[in-house]
């Protein structure tokens, strides 16, 4: 442990966020944030929490102030939907010294009036926001990346080996990033194109839907190595129009965490999928989840985008009429075996 | 005089862009004395609208600045600037952060350039004329435009109505979310008046005119280079859309 250093702060308990904290609790002192006054005693006490040992370096905390100003690296792992609303509460205290890495794989929307998510008939780009265009808007901290890749939290907590990457316009982000977390177990890799990364992140889990619908329906390894193989062109098609470079894609946050995102059973997007399948609707299987779907905002999002560009996703396109009109998840599945792809690989052209 | 920025910043990018099919082939048009002399009577003697855009000020991080000259964060909270140097606690040299600050300054400035940018009829018709004759022509740069036959450059009128009509009510629509300001002719709806007075004021400072009208109606250009600067004074609304 590294006396002289700061501790490393993180924001949010949910399962990646306790699983993160855990691994840069190995070589640093790390405070926690938590909304939930329970959640502290969990921690502190009972060091278990989000299904998860709790390493001894760690230290949950209730109060925004403490954590920005003894932490100049900090990693918010907050769901998408709660974000803004997040990081505008850490506002008051964060600085332009600040370093912050985010592992949110979601975007936010920017809604006026008496729009809503849900009933919206496009959405260009400029409504669009990455977690990082976020903490842009509503803080003043420039130093900013991304945590993104094939992390699943169970995985994590066994601690079995994992890579990530960290993202980042700004070398001093990625080389604290990769510093912090960089352990035996845990491999990190530098980008610094990060809205590629985001992208990458965030596209993925639209097909970890799709992938356990397939899995739902009783199909095996060849039908969902065709969805991870079209998925990717989808992700690159959707990700270099929304501002991504390819790179990003065909690297561990991108094809990387899509297989791991598509074959796992312990992905949230994953077991959403497999209901679906069995005909469960969208509302109950939502309402059952204590932790967020980021796919099924995503599905919606991009859908919109979709309509508002006539940039064509079919399988994105797809999942939103099973998902949100009742379309027979088989019945889709046909339509998209018919659908006319050109080429195997189109991208590399 | 000798050598105005806008005749040269145009060679010296289209030079860059596309160096082995562009090279000066005109003798610098303010050589000779009788030209210098031609184009000092034209200044003086053409009334022209000047118009000024003061945008609101920012500092070296693109944030807004108050009237005390404190710097404003995206989220309006004030920020000590010397923190954007700063790395665990103490001002730290790193020319590439900086280098970062500066290309995320220049993407802020070419923003607010959008929105307080002015446009003038001269630069409507410009943009209006250029995008009517690539349109025609598929073509992809001004060099493949300068390889045509004058009378396959030539506009009707008719069909540059039509053009300007449309793009004054999408610049309409841009103004009033606060994409751009437009010069008082533009908000007024003449169109026949605007495309008149366009043409009179593109080029006013130069020999060559990137726009004339003919007896029979028709519009040209003298000097498709010239057309393609002016022209380039809207790119960026996504105007081209509208064709």
């Amino acid at each position: 442990l590294n006396e002289n250093s700061k501790p490393i702060g993180v924001i949010g308990a949910g399962s990646f966020g306790t699983a993160i904290a855990n691994i840069l609790a190995e070589k640093s002192e790390v405070l926690m944030y938590v909304r939930n006054p329970d959640r502290i005693e969990a921690t502190n006490e009972k060091r278990y929490n989000s299904g998860q040992q709790i390493h001894s370096n760690i230290k949950a905390i209730l109060s925004e102030e403490e954590l920005a100003s003894r932490c100049q690296l900090i990693f918010p792992m907050v769901p998408s939907n709660n974000f803004r609303k997040m990081i505008k509460s850490f506002a008051p205290y964060l600085r332009p010294d600040h370093i912050l890495i985010h592992g949110t794989k979601g975007v936010d929307v920017v809604l006026t009036g008496e729009e809503r998510l849900s009933t919206l008939n496009g959405l260009g780009r400029s409504k669009i926001r990455t977690m990082s265009e976020v903490i842009q808007e509503e803080t003043s901290v420039v130093r900013i990346g991304c945590l993104a890749g094939p992390n699943l939290s169970a995985e994590m907590a066994q601690k079995q080996p994992a890579g990530a990457l960290v993202a980042s316009p700004f070398k001093e982000v990625t080389l604290k990033g990769n510093a912090a977390l960089n352990i035996a177990r845990f491999k990190v890799f530098e980008s610094t194109d990060l809205l590629g990364a985001e992208f990458a992140g965030i596209l993925k889990n639209i097909f970890a839907i799709a992938a356990g619908i397939l899995s739902g329906l009783g199909y095996g390894n060849n039908a969902r190595s065709l969805l991870i193989t079209k998925g990717l062109h989808e992700m690159l098609h959707l990700g270099n129009d929304l501002g991504g470079a390819t790179k990003a894609f065909l690297g561990i946050a991108g094809i990387g965490d899509l297989i791991a995102t598509c074959s796992s059973e312990l992905s949230r997007n994953n077991i959403v999928g497999r209901r679906i399948a069995t005909g469960d609707k969208i509302d109950d299987i939502l309402a059952d989840m204590d932790e967020v779907a980021e796919g099924i905002r995503s599905v919606l999002i991009f859908n919109a985008y979709c309509k508002a560009t006539g940039i064509t996703a079919p399988i994105t396109q797809m999942l939103y009429k099973v998902i949100f009109q009742g379309k027979d998840p088989l019945t889709g599945v046909q339509i998209l075996m018919d659908y006319n792809y050109n080429n195997d690989v189109s991208f590399l052209d | 005089v000798k050598n105005p920025i806008k005749y040269s910043l145009i060679k010296q990018y289209l030079k860059n862009s596309k160096a082995e099919k562009y090279a000066f082939k005109k003798k610098d048009e303010y050589k000779s004395k009788k030209k210098v002399t031609s184009f000092l009577i034209q200044l003086l003697a053409k009334k022209s609208d000047i118009y000024l855009s003061y945008g609101k000020p920012m500092d070296l991080f693109g944030n807004d600045v108050d009237e005390n000259g404190v710097s404003l964060a995206p989220n309006g909270m004030p920020v000590d600037v010397k923190d954007y140097y700063v790395s665990d606690g103490k001002i730290k040299n790193d020319p590439q952060r900086d280098r970062v600050y500066t290309h995320n300054l220049g993407e802020v400035i070419t923003k607010r350039y959008l929105k307080e940018n002015i446009v003038l009829s001269s630069h409507l018709l410009a943009f209006s004329a250029f995008e009517i004759l690539r349109k025609r022509h598929s073509a992809k740069d001004v060099f493949s435009l300068q390889e045509k036959h004058p009378e396959e450059l030539e506009i009707p009128m008719e069909q540059l109505k039509t053009v300007v009509g449309k793009l004054v009510d999408r610049l309409k629509v841009l103004a009033d979310q606060d994409e751009v300001k437009l010069s008082n002719i533009i908000q007024k709806d003449e169109i026949e008046a605007l495309i008149k007075d366009g043409i009179k004021n593109v080029g006013i400072f130069h020999n060559n005119k990137p726009l004339t009208i003919s007896k029979d109606g028709k519009v040209r250009s003298e000097d498709l280079e010239l057309l393609y600067y002016y022209h380039n004074r809207l790119n960026g609304y996504g105007l081209e859309r509208e064709f």
